[in-house]
């Protein structure tokens, strides 16, 4: 099936792109790397970071919740486009509110284990 | 009647806080039903199934409802399923009947909820006594079947296939169990990724990988643009709302509300297809179809009552066969899953108290889904203005956790959901259609038990075309599947000269 999708679809995509009539998949619009791959880089980090200080409080959900504040902090701040006093309180209080309150209902209401 | 006494305070109250939030993901574009199921699901870990059950309701019901919030206000379809909603209703919104184009929009929508709620249940119970009498090859078959509906109906059915059977295949990473036919080993991985992946990849992290951090990613790419910037909300009072505007759109709302409970029983399909074909047909049938597109109420009533038509409708292969209608009942699927309940032609027989539930459920979400929006609309309308910085960042880290806690905290279920992530939204940009995939995955591992334990009962591959008329029936109808696209593609070809 590979090998038919490749003759009958992937061959004249590659030679209209050849000819200019169509674009490669990853150039048809406008490509903000620096969101996109910033957004790979943080999570990718919130990942590494949450168990490694989770590890420091067992049981307890605080991996999750020391590690989240700054990641959704840095990752607000990747995404925000005005960068005045007014976003940045606004951003900032989301970051520490939103995982207070998802470490609090999540951990010590429910019960459901967190890192 | 005993299912009545589980119908508590909490139960409604979870039933009603889902549509709140669902409407809230579905009015803001590029946010969704799935998502919001998807991304809520870590909430039920510690609900029962009935109350797990009925946030999830109450999440699709509003999840599906909310996009027609912004496509009449700002000519932004909030959910794929509301682009023909924008047709005619923003132009309403620019003559100054923004509140009323709402309502209708409401009430239709409520319509088509209830509509398909009814079928749902008279006719899911009929379709799981049917296939309550499938051996392993008819079940194998129809599994098979909403394999071909499914990329049939995709944008290239070449890629469709592929898209299915990428989704089987990556099923089938993990150890092939005895007690299912195989050796015992692990298989289609490398030797050091059996620490990781012996059984397999966990499904709930695969689809909030799929259906979460893809989508941001998406959005990501896009450098998170805020829509709303520099809109504002129109809710002028010029023509009042009055049921009056129903008067003639009886035929309108039957018909649009069967098209998208019938399209909603067509696995992966999706609401797009089913208000994007009722509106057609209210254009054909039409006798003034040039009005149409120019903010004619029957167009909002075609569209609204056939996307929220497809709530029910999607759930009929769910709670029948166990084959997923749309991507949010194949995360439905997970939640029932989770909470150790095999959805199938078993299911409803099994768990008669759970399925009243759940009907109870879906009727009362739509009430509630009515009320809140009908009354309170223009606070509701005030959600789609919210930022992207401050939601998105809240829904990667709700996904975390829904991957994380999955299976009681697994690490690997969070790289799961960062796999899935990436890798959804590269094979997207290669023409991999997720929805088939999907289907693919929750369906992959059941075909193979299906397909083998139809060979070890009668050891012959010919057991599948003769095995009985229903089968036959099947292969036939795997045959038309096929063959509409193919004359479609004919056709479309033929049209382009």
């Amino acid at each position: 099936m590979l090998a038919i999708i490749l003759a009958t679809q992937t061959m004249p995509y590659w030679k209209a792109v050849q000819n200019g009539e169509k674009k490669l998949p990853f150039t048809e619009q406008p490509f903000d790397g620096f969101r996109f791959f910033g957004t790979l880089f943080l999570t990718i980090i919130y990942f590494l970071l949450m168990p490694e200080v989770g590890s420091a409080f067992p049981n307890t959900g605080y991996g999750f919740w020391f590690v989240s504040i700054p990641y959704m902090f840095f990752i607000s701040l990747l995404y925000v486009h005005k960068r005045d006093k007014k976003h940045l309180t606004t951003l900032s209080l989301n970051a520490l509110i939103a995982p207070s309150i998802a470490w609090y209902v999540l951990s010590q209401v429910f019960a459901i284990t967190l890192p | 009647m005993e299912f009545l006494s589980s119908l508590d305070v909490l139960y409604f109250l979870l039933a009603s806080a889902g549509v709140a939030i669902g409407i809230v993901f579905g009015a803001i574009p590029g946010m969704t039903a799935t998502m919001a199921v998807a991304v809520c699901l870590p909430l039920t870990y510690a609900l029962d199934l009935n109350h797990g059950l009925a946030l999830l309701l109450g999440l699709y019901v509003g999840g599906i409802s909310g996009g027609l919030v912004p496509a009449i206000l700002l000519n932004i379809p909030g959910t794929p399923s509301s682009i023909t909603t924008t047709f005619d209703g923003y132009p309403m919104t620019q003559r100054g009947e923004g509140e009323r184009a709402l309502k209708i929009a409401i009430v239709s929508s409520l319509f088509g909820g209830l509509f398909s709620a009814a079928i749902l249940f008279y006719f899911a119970p009929l379709l799981a006594d049917v296939a309550i009498k499938f051996s392993y090859v008819e079940k194998f078959l129809i599994i098979f079947l909403a394999l071909t509906v499914i990329a049939s109906l995709s944008k290239n059915l070449l890629m469709g296939l592929f898209s299915g059977l990428l989704g089987v295949w990556l099923a089938l990473i993990g150890t092939y169990s005895v007690e299912h036919g195989g050796n015992g080993e692990t298989r289609l991985m490398a030797d050091w990724m059996t620490d990781y992946l012996s059984e397999g990849f966990s499904l709930l992290p695969v689809l909030i990988g799929l259906f979460g951090l893809a989508t941001i990613l998406e959005e990501a790419e896009k450098g998170i643009k805020e829509d709303m910037e520099g809109k504002k909300l129109s809710l002028k009072f010029g023509e009042r709302f009055s049921f009056n505007a129903f008067k003639n759109q009886k035929t309108n709302l039957l018909r649009s509300s069967f098209i998208g409970t019938f399209i909603g029983m067509l696995p992966g399909v999706g609401g797009s297809a089913a208000s994007v074909l009722a509106y057609t047909q209210e254009k054909n049938f039409s006798k003034q179809p040039e009005k149409m597109g120019a903010g004619a109420p029957e167009g909002i009533v075609a569209s609204e009552s056939a996307n929220n038509g497809l709530t029910g409708g999607a759930l009929i292969p769910l709670l029948s066969l166990g084959i997923p209608g749309d991507s949010t009942t194949a995360v439905l699927i997970g939640a029932f899953t989770l909470q150790g309940i095999q959805v199938g032609p078993l299911f409803i027989g099994d768990n008669l108290d759970t399925w009243n539930i759940m009907m109870v459920g879906l009727i009362f979400a739509n009430l509630v889904m009515f009320l809140l929006m009908f009354f309170a609309i223009k606070h509701i309308a005030k959600v789609v203005m919210v930022p992207k910085y401050i939601l998105y960042p809240i829904i990667l880290m709700m996904c975390v956790v829904g991957a994380y806690a999955i299976n009681y905290g697994v690490m690997f279920d969070v790289w799961t959901l960062l796999i899935f992530g990436v890798g959804g939204y590269i094979a997207a940009k290669f023409g991999i259609e997720i929805a088939p995939l999907v289907i693919g995955f929750i369906l992959g591992g059941q075909a193979e038990i299906y397909f083998v334990k139809s060979l070890e009962s009668f050891g012959t591959y010919s057991i599948f075309f003769t095995k009985s008329p229903i089968a036959i029936v099947l292969w036939i109808l795997i045959a038309l599947s096929i063959g509409f696209s193919i004359y479609q593609l004919i056709k479309k070809k033929a049209s382009n000269g």
